[in-house]
């Protein structure tokens, strides 16, 4: 693939991608999401943990924009200190699965034989344990605690990508121009960094964009059961358990992070669907890739 | 003549209709429902020292005398209290005759001394063996020395003496626990390492276990023949809710007639029904306990500037909604031996800044609590008050089972936690948990040589007022000097009971259910039967 035709199809997909109204509202929702957890020591006027406890409980006002919580923290910082773990878990989580789904996709597509049959194996396993019941085993083993969240969602969440990358090596390993490489003298970790890497690219960035609001979801499941993140820390899971003790007499509480959840989630899907069309060389103009 | 006819008629169709509801009324079973925490552990009282397993427990197996609803003593299996001799170490013991074991044994004086055995034997890994330990022969077998309990002598099959090594003021009283269940020995011998789980449970109690899953339900049927009388419930329904908020809905949802009632919910409840809303003040103590092995804990400076940094007054009037007494020492107030000179523990979150600074405390310490979940809301209020002196305490809340297992292990730092004294008596809230061999037990590893004799001398003494000055130094000692563990608050407990169920009472903190009853009506309307 040369410079020039790689260049042109990607801003051909920006431009297609430009086009789609959906997928460019869940970009600004996401910038803005991102920006207020970027810049949440800035924005906020409390401390996500300072407890108040003779104004717990308080309703929304202006003094606490989404009212406090059942020790009298600010629900609003909290749900903003909340955004930076679930981006990051979703982020973080879903790179980690790329990087393994990745390296073991391209070396089962690349090698074949052997190796192909093993990591298919492993594929099969993964991907046909329940997701949430073999990642509460592994936090109950690596014990709560956000990097052991990056690290179980990551662990768990690679098998999709990794059968999706074997299947395109198969059939990009006997196109002409890998076959010239190897003529050439092309080790195979060049072939696989240099030449196969680049033709993935697309499909990574669908299958993160894609994974991220499945990772937030995790997270939220986990935190809500007590497995993700440790008390005090603020995330919108473990702020959905604590609030269902007073979701009637105080609904404000868990309103706020479960509406949060759902507008990150949503956003990431329109975003993933949209990179994905716009990333399909099918229905690029310029024909095919 | 047709109207007197009519009369006559219209009068038995009403008699008739009266006796047949009333029929109806009679036919229904009385069934009571009660909501509560799984402790996880086996219905052995000998083994568990969890009161949510005694409240199943204590309704099939029985000690020979038990506190009634009043904090009274009565005697149960016996004719009358137990005759002491002269010198305090021996006491003479009548069983009623004609008391029989669900499975048709009649109860002897052999099933007593089968009982007390097996307590000491550390095959049974018994957790209350320290409220017996003053009868002569128990350390032996404790040991491992010794099978047969010396102290004990058997008369024929209704009387028995049971010998102490030294004069011990509660003792009587230590027998009137749910430690002090009699088991039937045959029963027992044969279900082995089974004993207490699923159906095997076998005593002279007023229920029998019906059925039992180890994880969501028991359900107790009335024992036809209890030697007491007429037992009042045919079936008592104890349903397993690890979640407190799960518990209140099915409480409100109808599925269960009695669950306590956290706290922090108490004002919501209250509004919502005020009429099934009852307080009752056990005599025990909510504190923070904390791991003396830890190397920050060890250091008695950080331990008292965890006290400085609480404010319990506030606690107590903002998550609690008031329902508790802010703690001035850790023996609850009810207890002789409690000062009622000392004042509510300091509140000066300077000074314990400056503490931990003068201790070399210059960066934030970290802790890490396991709580069970019922104590969340309040150590999660602890943390934000230890988190402006500069400790910070990072928080997991495990199940019940977890729980008590990480603490036998020694592998909990700080938890919080309400220990309540089975009757008001200072041998009973301090020995078993602060003891020095107790306290290593249960991730306290207090180990104070003054603390312990005094303890000692509370069990020799029978002179309550001395007792009562021993128990006076001991928790001051505790409390005051040594900061073991924080002392937050006395706690008034409340419980939800549905208007149908009649006669219930909570004098500590066991759900007893001996003489309550239910309007089998109410109650059928509100179950659907």
């Amino acid at each position: 693939m040369s410079a020039e035709k790689k260049k042109s199809y990607y801003s051909e997909s920006f431009r297609l991608f430009r086009k789609n109204r959906v997928a460019m509202v869940s970009v600004i929702v996401l910038l803005l999401l991102s920006a207020l957890a970027l810049l949440a020591p800035v924005i906020c006027r409390y401390d996500p943990n300072l407890q108040s406890l003779r104004d717990r409980l308080q309703t929304p006002s202006a003094e606490h924009w989404f009212g406090t919580d059942e020790v009298g923290r600010d629900i609003f910082t909290r749900c903003i200190y909340g955004c930076r773990i679930s981006l990051s878990v979703g982020i973080v989580s879903q790179l980690i699965a790329s990087v393994i789904g990745y390296l073991l996709g391209v070396s089962a597509g690349y090698f074949g034989g052997k190796v192909d049959d093993v990591i298919s194996f492993l594929i099969q396993v993964f991907s046909s344990f329940p997701f949430l019941l073999f990642a509460m085993a592994l936090m109950n083993v690596l014990g709560p605690g956000l990097l052991n969240l990056y690290l179980s969602l990551g662990i768990l969440s690679w098998a999709g990508t990794a059968r999706l990358i074997r299947g395109t090596v198969m059939q990009l390993k006997n196109q002409e121009y890998i076959q010239a490489c190897k003529t050439d003298g092309g080790g195979n970790l060049r072939i696989i960094l240099k030449h196969l890497l680049p033709n993935c690219v697309p499909m990574l960035i669908v299958s993160i964009t894609l994974g991220i609001p499945s990772a937030i979801l995790s997270e939220a499941s986990l935190s809500y059961l007590g497995l993700g993140v440790q008390i005090p820390t603020a995330s919108w899971g473990s702020m959905i358990s604590e609030s269902q003790t007073y979701i009637r007499t105080h609904t404000y509480y868990s309103l706020f992070p479960g509406l949060l959840i759902i507008i990150t989630v949503m956003a990431f899907n329109m975003l993933g669907d949209g990179l994905r069309d716009a990333l399909d060389p099918k229905l690029h103009s310029g024909g095919s890739l | 003549m047709n109207k007197k006819l009519a009369l006559a008629l219209s009068l038995v169709l009403t008699i008739a209709l009266l006796l047949s509801s009333a029929a109806v009324a009679e036919d229904l079973p009385k069934v009571l429902y009660f909501g509560q925490a799984y402790a996880g552990t086996a219905l052995d009282m000998q083994i568990s020292t969890n009161s949510g397993t005694a409240s199943i427990a204590d309704l099939v197996t029985e000690s020979l005398i038990r506190f009634d609803d009043n904090n009274e003593l009565q005697p149960i299996l016996l004719t009358k209290l137990p005759d002491v001799s002269e010198d305090g170490l021996v006491y003479s013991f009548e069983l009623k005759e004609g008391v029989y074991f669900t499975d048709g044994t009649e109860l002897h004086s052999s099933d007593v001394k089968f009982t007390l055995e097996r307590l000491f034997n550390p095959d049974t890994h018994a957790g209350s063996t320290s409220f017996f330990t003053m009868i002569e022969g128990s350390t032996a077998i404790l040991k491992g020395e010794a099978t047969e309990l010396s102290g004990f002598e058997t008369v024929d099959d209704y009387h028995f003496n049971i010998t102490l090594e030294f004069p011990f003021a509660p003792f009587v009283k230590n027998m009137a626990t749910s430690y002090a269940d009699i088991f039937p020995e045959k029963a027992t011998t044969e279900a082995g390492k089974q004993w207490g789980l699923s159906t095997n449970l076998i005593g002279t109690g007023p229920y029998k276990v019906k059925e039992n899953d180890d994880s969501t339900e028991v359900v107790l049927i009335k024992n036809e023949n209890y030697h007491g009388g007429e037992v009042l419930l045919d079936e008592i329904h104890f349903i397993y809710y690890d979640n407190a908020d799960t518990k209140l809905l099915a409480y409100e949802n109808g599925d269960i007639d009695v669950s306590d009632l956290p706290a922090s919910q108490l004002l919501q409840y209250q509004s919502l029904y005020p009429d099934e809303v009852h307080p009752y003040n056990p005599p025990g103590t909510y504190f923070v306990h904390l791991n003396l092995k830890n190397e920050y804990l060890a250091d008695i400076n950080v331990r008292k500037a965890i006290s400085l940094a609480i404010n319990r007054e506030e606690l107590i009037d903002t998550i609690l909604n008031g329902s508790g007494i802010p703690a001035t020492s850790f023996l609850n107030y009810k207890i002789p031996g409690h000062d009622d000179s000392l004042g509510v523990y300091e509140y000066d979150p300077d000074q314990a800044r400056q503490l931990l600074a003068d201790a070399g405390y210059t960066e934030p310490i970290t802790l890490n609590a396991e709580v069970r979940e019922g104590d969340a809301l309040t150590i999660t209020a602890v943390q934000g008050y230890l988190q402006e002196v500069g400790i910070n305490l990072n928080i997991s809340i495990v199940d019940s089972a977890t729980w008590t297992s990480d603490r036998s292990a020694g592998n909990i730092e700080v938890t919080s936690l309400s220990w309540n004294a089975l009757f008001p008596d200072g041998d009973s809230q301090f020995y078993t948990y602060f003891y020095s061999t107790a306290a290593a037990g249960r991730s306290v590893f207090y180990a104070s040589e003054e603390f312990d004799q005094l303890l000692d001398n509370g069990r020799l003494n029978t002179n309550e007022d001395e007792r009562a000055e021993l128990y006076r130094q001991a928790d001051y000692l505790f409390s005051r000097e040594d900061y073991v563990a924080i002392p937050l608050y006395y706690p008034q407990n409340n419980y939800l009971a549905k208007p149908h169920v009649i006669g219930f009472e909570l004098p500590n903190l066991i759900f007893h259910f001996w003489n309550t009853d239910v309007d089998a009506a109410a109650s059928a309307a509100v179950h659907g039967n």
